[in-house]
């Protein structure tokens, strides 16, 4: 370039020249932007801040609550298991009036078959226990009286169980039924262990009668029985057996009737002698045996939550909506204002009212609640332009003039519908833990905003409000665990514990961000429950 | 971007002394490097974040003029540009120099804005010829404040077009899917805001033939 010519250019080159060149000597901005700028970041950091401490205290208190929830159901599985819990598990215990009617069952059916061996059973306390299936076995032979069967029992004196085994075997033409089964248990850990000659005894004579081929039904009943420990021995035994045989012998039905009396009487002597011989820690006790029977499908109840609700709204809209009141400065105040709302937005109270009727999916622990609820909740913000949230697109510059902050309230009332799966044990009494998930569809009904101080800001929209800006019909997932306590003997049951609710909509009714990125409310509470019915009836 | 815009972000930032740091053995005072200022703003120290701000503020003032109407809408984009900035330094991965990051983040800050505030501006050609023949202007003929001002009195799309393209050195394809319009409008705008441009140059001065 020839120095003495000045540079020259088209017109890219003029403008490129100038405004970069001149870029390293640009006047600095005002002061002012470094402190606006340094009072964003201040309350940008503040917000991150709280944020964190939310974040934080939230992890607190779920850490809390687990804490407890696990202890307390430590603390529960530490407790000895009640009566209607060892039914649930398959496990009878005594019970008098039952003795009595398989007693007399026999009995009663005397006349018709040749009936020989009853069982008495006695257990002491939950140590000395019999399968389920006994009683429920003992309780249909007792509703078909010419069905016998022969027991067999071996009563384990001191330790485990008493085992017994039942079988019924059609000799010939169906006409005489023997039943011999005879277990004998070896002792494996008393050396005081005996077998009573009855369990040899008693095969002999069925043998006989079985071949006598006696036209008559014949049952015949062997007990083997073995008693460990201190080598306590009933004296009765061999009379039982010897009256067995005798019957059985002579193949006589009025003596039959008198053997079973005779062995009901050295039985329940039996029983007596064994409950004299125990040591006084082992008294029998006598317990309640339920049986699990279903109910009704339906369970009903009523439930309240407490809860922190917050509307997290975004009331952010596009530009073109906005209001040109404001001149060049609308974006920016309205921006501004959305975020302030924003910022300044809190949680409030929310608080629900619900029924809901329960439904059994079979015998197992998942059932379907539906139901209905009535739901206020309220939020608090603050605005230094006297707007409400939902006002962001309608500011006017009256409205923009406010120089402090104004507290602003906002009340949602709302009706939902919601379905729900619900785990929980359904027989289980005391203390147990219920798990539940679902979803609810919400419309609002009302929702009533107001700035302090300023009454013309008041709005209240309504389900036929065309201008709302909420959605009148929005959906959420709840999610929620607890402690269910259902006292014994009782068709009712309390629940407390606490819920989540997120929502999958936006509460705003045009939000501006894409659905992943839209702000939408949310709510943790306590909720308490009563629930009426069982799905399993304990008797 | 393309590699034209590179000459624009020549280094020589460093336009302030008063923005030390450190302090060297010898006892003079240095200013802190790139590194130290980003460190230094990733741990939330105020004045890292200060010192970095008066390092690239002027030169950013600058570059948000061209894109404003006015002084006061260029300080808007200052600040939510260095907000964008100091919010996502953590995402600068240091592979080009800060002041070419920061300058880009700044003309994003001006798009959002022009976004923002264009459906509230009426769009105004004026009276102006469609093309106009080439010519050559004398550089020191036109001062800067001069040319400024008649690049803020464009309509905002063209000012947003004619900085992205002759200043920065945008493509118009790259220019069409930033502001969301077809290459070929941005051609067009590009050209129409050429011709209003040589008409102002024209009445500043005579053009040197």
């Amino acid at each position: 370039m020839n120095p003495s010519t000045p540079p020259k250019g088209s017109l890219e080159d003029l403008f490129r020249h100038h405004l970069l060149e001149s870029e390293a000597a640009a006047v600095p901005p005002r002061p002012q932007v470094w402190e606006q700028l340094d009072n964003s970041l201040l309350l940008a950091q503040n917000e991150h801040y709280r944020r964190r401490l939310r974040v934080h205290r939230r992890a607190i208190a779920a850490s809390l609550l687990l804490a407890s929830l696990a202890g307390g159901g430590w603390w529960h599985s530490q407790q000895p298991q009640s009566p209607s819990l060892a039914t649930a598990t398959g496990q009878a215990t005594y019970r008098p009036d039952l003795a009595v009617a398989r007693r007399a069952a026999p009995a009663v059916a005397a006349p018709a078959p040749m009936l020989a061996g009853t069982t008495a059973r006695t257990s002491y306390s939950t140590l000395l226990t019999t399968p389920a299936i006994d009683q429920t076995a003992t309780l249909r032979a007792a509703a078909q009286p010419t069905v016998a069967y022969a027991a067999t029992e071996a009563g384990n004196g001191g330790r485990s169980s008493t085992s017994t085994r039942a079988a019924t075997r059609h000799l010939g033409s169906g006409q005489m039924l023997a039943a011999s089964q005879g277990r004998m248990h070896a002792a494996s850990d008393g050396a005081g262990a005996w077998a009573h000659p009855v369990a040899t005894t008693v095969p002999t004579s069925a043998s006989r009668v079985a071949g006598a081929g006696s036209p008559t039904p014949l049952y015949a009943a062997q007990t083997a029985e073995r008693t460990a420990g201190a080598g306590q021995q009933s004296d009765f035994l061999p009379s039982t057996a010897e009256l067995v045989a005798t019957a059985m012998g002579g193949n006589d039905v009025s003596s039959t009737g008198l053997a079973v009396q005779a062995l009901s009487t050295s039985q329940a002597s039996l029983a007596g002698a064994q409950t004299a011989a125990l040591p006084a820690s082992l008294s029998p006790v006598e317990v309640v045996m339920p049986a699990v029977e279903m109910t009704r499908p339906w369970q009903f109840g009523l439930s309240y939550a407490a809860s922190a609700y917050q509307p997290n709204i975004d009331f952010t809209k596009a530009p073109t909506v906005y209001s040109a009141a404001l001149g060049s400065n609308s974006v920016s105040i309205t921006n501004m204002a959305a975020a302030e709302y924003r910022n300044n937005l809190r949680a409030g109270l929310g608080q629900r009212l619900g029924g809901w009727a329960t439904r059994r999916l079979g015998s197992s622990r998942w059932r379907l609640r539906a139901g209905l609820e009535l739901a206020q909740n309220t939020a608090t913000s603050a605005t230094s332009v006297s707007f409400l949230g939902e006002q962001v697109a309608d500011l006017s510059y009256a409205q923009a003039m406010q120089a402090h902050l104004q507290k602003t309230s906002y009340r949602y009332r709302s009706v939902s519908a919601a379905a729900e799966m619900r785990y929980a044990s359904p027989i289980k009494t005391g203390f147990s833990l219920y798990g539940r998930v679902g979803a609810l569809f919400t419309s609002l009904l009302n929702v009533h905003s107001e700035v302090e101080g300023t009454p013309e800001a008041t709005r209240t929209y309504t389900l036929l409000s065309t201008d709302s800006p909420y959605r009148h019909l929005t959906a959420s997932l709840r999610g929620g665990a607890g402690i269910q306590y259902r006292p014994v003997g009782h068709q009712w049951s309390l629940n407390l514990g606490p819920v989540a609710d997120f929502g999958i909509l936006s509460l705003n009714a045009d939000p501006t961000q894409d659905f992943w990125h839209q702000q939408r409310p949310y709510s943790f509470g306590l909720e308490a429950g009563l629930e009426l019915g069982r799905p399993l009836k304990l008797q | 971007m393309s590699a034209a815009a590179w000459p624009a972000m020549a280094p020589g930032a460093t336009n302030s002394a008063s923005n030390s740091l450190t302090v060297s053995r010898s006892g003079t005072p240095t200013p802190p490097s790139e590194a130290e200022l980003i460190d230094g703003c990733l741990l939330g120290r105020q004045l890292a974040q200060k010192q970095l701000y008066e390092r690239y503020s002027a030169r950013m003032m600058a570059v948000c003029l061209r894109y404003a109407q006015t002084t006061f809408e260029a300080e808007d984009i200052l600040q939510e540009g260095f907000l964008t900035v100091f919010r996502t330094l953590a995402s600068f991965r240091r592979e080009c120099p800060l002041e070419f990051w920061i300058r880009r983040i700044m003309i994003n800050a001006a798009l959002r804005q022009h976004r923002r505030n264009a459906p509230l501006v009426a769009v105004s050609d004026g009276d102006y010829p469609e093309t106009l023949a080439s010519e050559e202007f004398t550089f020191s003929n036109y001062a800067y404040s001069e040319l400024l001002n008649v690049v803020q009195e464009l309509a905002p799309r063209y000012r947003l077009v004619f900085n992205l393209y002759a200043i920065e050195g945008y493509t118009h394809k790259e220019i069409g899917e930033m502001l969301e319009i077809s290459e070929g409008t941005s051609k067009s705008q590009y050209s129409r805001a050429r011709v209003v441009l040589q008409t102002k140059l024209a009445r500043l001065q005579p053009p040197v033939k």
